[in-house]
């Protein structure tokens, strides 16, 4: 069969034994890795992120004949804004100054993404993206928190996280740890060949540890070897992440019985050799670098000298190779896909960390188009959020009359739980709109809303969803019967409340504090009703009104 | 479609209570144990049929088989502690398990159990949770809790109780190492860490019994505004699912008060934390719960391993041999499977902080009562305890061992929420036979 073949350009560090054989190719192609994306008929690059989304997403609606759900309210688009942006609600007096007017979009997401509460958001979700679900993982989030404020790009972030960043020159502010990424994980290098390969290429090669894959056919137990061997070279100096010059090439026993010799190779099947020194030269550099190294330790609470790095990084390497010319769109991809999963629910391929041949897109162009602007943008993460959240299909409502379509059509807004950070956060702004005024200046708001953030406290009791979640009964065993809870809940609700002169302008702003709109007919009479049976006490009656709400599925959920 | 079966009382409060409980199966008012539906023949027999249940004693941190179940004394991986003769003849025991030791001929004894998995959390204990698959590629699959929970559901109680004696590793996100995804929220554990009743088990001191109920009804009317629109979504539907159980848990709350047992059996559990929730676990087994899982925290020694099992292991010792004699005079046993299981064992090198460190290779789990042969000792590991001599056992066949005792299917299809059907363990398994009654 006809393979193609492609040169990869030399590389500057010329002693890198560039191999670049066909299978490795066709494996590249298997891996779903488009060898010339930008062949394809796709819209041009100028046209607006929203335009885009909407242009592909709607034409699969009217080839599959789905009509889309109507838009959502503006005061749910609004809510909805404020969870995905900024990691929480809107406050009562927030989310009253968009009522009675047209919602301009654009204003508020320009807003909110300019606002210190997108990168203390994004912070916690990529903190939460990077544990890829080990609990014992090291949290990034200080590290994050700077790189989000700082709007750093998702490749440097990469770099940042497998430690080959430049470091900073010096008497520049001491950064937060990244590396942390690696050097807690070096323990097991499994897990962080697992991580890397799902986070950074949504391919989780795990099974290909022992076996082929079942599903895609050219992943071998070569590329999880492959993979791994980047991190071979790594190692733990003084708390530190060091890299050796020298390490014994490793062997893994294949399936089929035989041992090979381990390389580092990437997922698209790009190699990367270090070092070829012969077998026995190598024994010998590995015991003097070996030697070398604990003379270094035993030395280090005097002289503070860390042994010399290595001429050539093989994490360096991996981070070249991924983000070169012929493979970066992998990486761009793939947080595509995270990204469009965390505000539309479903992924434009699911699972996220299956992205392969075999596993196509939804949406292939729009997939193509996006990751193509993000390669273009220079990993601007900030411009593809804001890109993802301007469409029609976002803004939809997340109701659907009957048997729902399917989810990859993306013809109704998804139903989300909240993350523990954004519950307890909208809890805490929910539950005390005094600390709020309509008049305050801007300053004093954040100043206000960083108090608040502050007091955040934890709410253990609420998980951090994942596929399939399903909440469980010791949520509501809490949020119903501890005391604790049951008294702080409406504490300093119920005193504003209590100042407005009926039940009916007290109905109405509780709903908003906690549901961010106003009381519907149904709502006020309900209300009205409940607190009219309680007049002999009428905080008790605030009380249950307050617990209910908070309670209902509409504030546990972004909708 | 929702026949009513009779109350017990007649009250149509309780029947309420209850439905929470029964997700599609309706409306049907059980009692306290769920054993008044006896009066019910229907019902009778199916009770009959599947009333089975499980304890599974949970070794947190990875409990040492040399300084257990399968000692090596006088071998330089042996450590300090002599072995002692126990009921069965010829097989040996650590010196630290007196009780167990007397009563071992009444349980079973896997002395060449293997796994991959040689840590704490993460997806490798999620994977040994649920019987160490291979068979599934990315697809998480349910936890041994949930899929029992599941399978031997009892009408009126909850499916699933998680006791832990330390709040490690009670805390942040995946807290539990239990999961029931696609299962539905009513398998997952009600968790109780460091105590012997969950959270909010009570009626709160603030509120009058009708101010409860009246105000769960103004929160299900506008949960069911927000639900009518969205039925195709799971997540909601389990929010709603479990505010409807909170009654049913509050009505059961007597069960998980230990005052109610006698002084003698009290003592007997003894007082340690983890022996008092074995003492509520059994009450809660009495009353039909079908799967109750106790951890015992604090075994990961990685250093000074001697002294931490000289001072944990008599603790182990008293609490399952109480458990396992009460559940036997009460005639429980012979429904009730007690399993002991944790994440790895212990090395049989001994490291320089005289600790042993995580281990998987070859250690000791063990069964007792319902469906198990007793008195098997199966497998074996080698003279220095480095590797499994004979008979090799896996999680997955474990796990279909465990199945098989309590009477399901071990190869039992139910279909992952992207419409895969999945065994309850990978295709091909064998139950360990030899310990199967």
């Amino acid at each position: 069969m006809g393979n193609p073949r492609v040169t990869i350009p030399s590389h500057p560090l010329g002693n890198f034994i560039m191999k670049t054989c066909s299978p490795w190719i066709i494996a590249g192609v298997l891996l779903g890795l488009p060898l010339d994306a930008t062949a394809q008929e796709l819209l041009p690059l100028d046209r607006p992120i929203g335009e885009v989304i909407d242009h592909y997403i709607d034409a699969k609606l009217q080839q599959a004949k789905v009509k889309p759900a109507p838009p959502a309210a503006d005061a749910t688009v609004v809510r909805r804004l404020y969870l995905d942006l900024i990691g929480r609600i809107p406050t009562a007096v927030e989310a009253r100054q968009f009522a009675g007017q047209p919602l301009d979009r654009g204003k508020l997401i320009e807003s909110l993404v300019s606002s210190p509460g997108f990168a203390r958001h994004n912070a916690n979700e990529f903190d939460v993206l990077l544990r890829n679900r080990n609990t014992d993982a090291t949290s990034l989030q200080p590290y994050l928190l700077e790189a989000f404020q700082a709007n750093r790009p998702w490749d440097a972030m990469f770099r940042d996280l497998l430690g080959v960043s430049e470091p900073a020159k010096p008497g520049a502010p001491a950064k937060a740890r990244a590396d942390d990424f690696v050097l807690k994980r070096l323990k097991d290098g499994d897990a962080l060949t697992r991580d890397v390969s799902s986070i950074f290429f949504g391919l989780n090669i795990t099974c290909a540890q022992c076996h082929r894959h079942p599903e895609i056919k050219g992943l071998t137990q070569d590329y999880f070897f492959g993979m791994k061997a980047f991190f071979g070279y790594s190692y733990e100096f003084q708390g530190r992440l060091l890299e050796r010059q020298y390490v014994k090439v490793a062997d893994f026993k294949a399936k089929t019985g035989e041992t090979r010799k381990v390389s580092m190779m990437f997922l698209s099947g790009t190699r990367g050799e270090v070092s070829d020194l012969p077998e026995r030269e190598l024994v010998a550099a590995i015991a003097e670098e070996t030697k070398l190294i604990q003379e270094k330790a035993k030395e280090y609470a005097k002289a503070k000298e860390l042994p010399p790095a290595p001429k050539h990084s093989a994490r360096k390497r991996l981070a070249e190779i991924a983000l070169d010319e012929a493979n970066r769109e992998m990486f761009a991809r793939s947080i595509v896909n995270r990204l469009w999963f965390r505000f539309y629910g479903y992924g434009l391929v699911m699972r996220v960390d299956q992205m392969h041949a075999e596993n196509g897109p939804s949406h292939p162009e729009l997939l193509n188009w996006l990751a193509r602007d993000l390669i273009t943008h220079k990993y601007d993460l900030k411009r593809l959020i804001t890109g993802l959240v301007g469409s029609r299909a976002y803004a939809r409502s997340s109701e659907w009359r009957g048997t729902p379509p399917a989810k990859d059509l993306f013809a109704f807004a998804p139903t989300r739980p909240l993350t523990p950070a954004q519950w307890g956060m909208s809890y805490h702004i929910a539950n005390q709109p005094d600390v709020f005024k309509p008049d305050d200046p801007a300053e004093v708001r954040l100043k206000k809303l960083a108090d608040v953030e502050r007091g955040g406290g934890t709410f253990p009791f609420v998980e951090q969803p994942f596929d399939d979640f399903q909440v469980g009964i010791d949520e509501p065993l809490k949020l119903s019967n501890d005391e604790n809870i049951l008294k702080a809940m409406g504490s300093k609700l119920i005193p504003v409340l209590r100042k407005l002169p009926d039940a009916r302008r007290q109905i109405d702003e509780a709903t908003w504090a906690v549901l961010s709109r106003p009381a519907t007919p149904e709502e006020h009479k309900l209300f009205g009703e409940y607190l009219d049976q309680r007049k002999d006490r009428p905080d008790e009656g605030l009380r249950q009104v307050i617990w209910a709400l908070f309670n209902s599925p509409e504030f546990r959920f972004n909708h | 479609m929702n026949k009513q079966l009779p109350s017990t009382c007649g009250s149509q409060e309780h029947s309420l209570n209850r439905r929470a409980f029964l997700g599609g199966v309706g409306g049907f008012a059980g009692g306290l144990a769920g054993l008044d539906a006896l009066g019910n023949p229907l019902l009778a027999n199916q009770l009959e049929k599947r009333h089975k249940r499980v304890i599974l004693l949970w070794m947190a941190g990875g409990l040492s088989q040399f300084e257990s179940w399968d000692p090596k004394p006088g071998r330089k991986t042996g450590g300090p502690f002599r072995a002692i003769q126990t009921s069965v003849p010829g097989y040996r025991m650590s010196e630290l398990m007196p009780m167990m030791a007397s009563r071992i001929h009444k349980s079973a004894v896997i002395r060449s159990f293997s796994s991959p998995n040689t840590g704490h959390t993460g997806a490798s204990v999620f994977a040994l949770m649920s019987g160490d698959r291979q068979d599934t590629g990315t697809l998480r699959t349910p936890s041994l809790g949930c899929l029992l929970g599941r399978e031997l559901s009892q009408p009126g109680l909850p499916d699933h109780v998680s006791f832990w004696n330390a709040t490690w590793p009670f805390s942040g996100g995946d807290k539990q190492l239990d999961f029931a995804l696609f299962l539905g929220a009513r398998h997952e554990a009600i968790n109780i860490a460091g105590k012997l009743a969950p959270d909010g088990i009570q009626l709160p001191a603030s509120l009058t019994d009708n101010d409860h109920r009246a105000r769960e009804a103004l929160r299900e009317q506008l949960a069911a505004r927000f639900q009518e629109n969205r039925s195709g979504n799971g997540t909601v539907a389990s929010h709603g699912g479990s505010y409807q159980r909170v009654r049913g848990i509050m009505d059961i709350a007597g069960l998980f008060d230990i005052s109610r047992e006698p002084l003698k059996i009290r003592e007997r559990y003894g007082h340690s934390l983890f022996g008092q929730q074995a003492l509520v676990a059994r009450r809660l087994i009495e009353a039909g719960v079908p799967f109750v899982r106790l951890t015992d925290g604090w075994w990961d020694s990685h250093g000074e391993n001697f002294e931490i099992h000289a001072s944990k292991v008599p603790t182990l010792d008293r609490v399952m041999s109480a458990l396992l004699e009460d559940l036997e005079q009460r005639g429980l046993l012979q429904d009730t499977l007690v399993v002991t299981f944790a994440e790895m064992g212990r090395t049989p090198q001994i490291n320089a902080q005289r600790g042993r460190d995580h281990w998987g290779a070859c250690w000791s789990v063990t069964l007792t009562g319902c469906g198990i042969k007793p008195g098997v000792i199966h497998g074996s590991t080698n003279a220095d305890g480095t590797a499994v001599a004979t008979d090799r056992v896996t999680a997955a066949q474990f796990f279909a061992t465990i199945f098989q005792a309590v009477g399901i299917d071990h190869q039992k299809e139910y279909t992952s929420a992207d419409g895969r059907p999945i065994r309850l363990t990978p295709y091909n398994t064998e139950p360990v036979r030899a310990v199967l009654a």
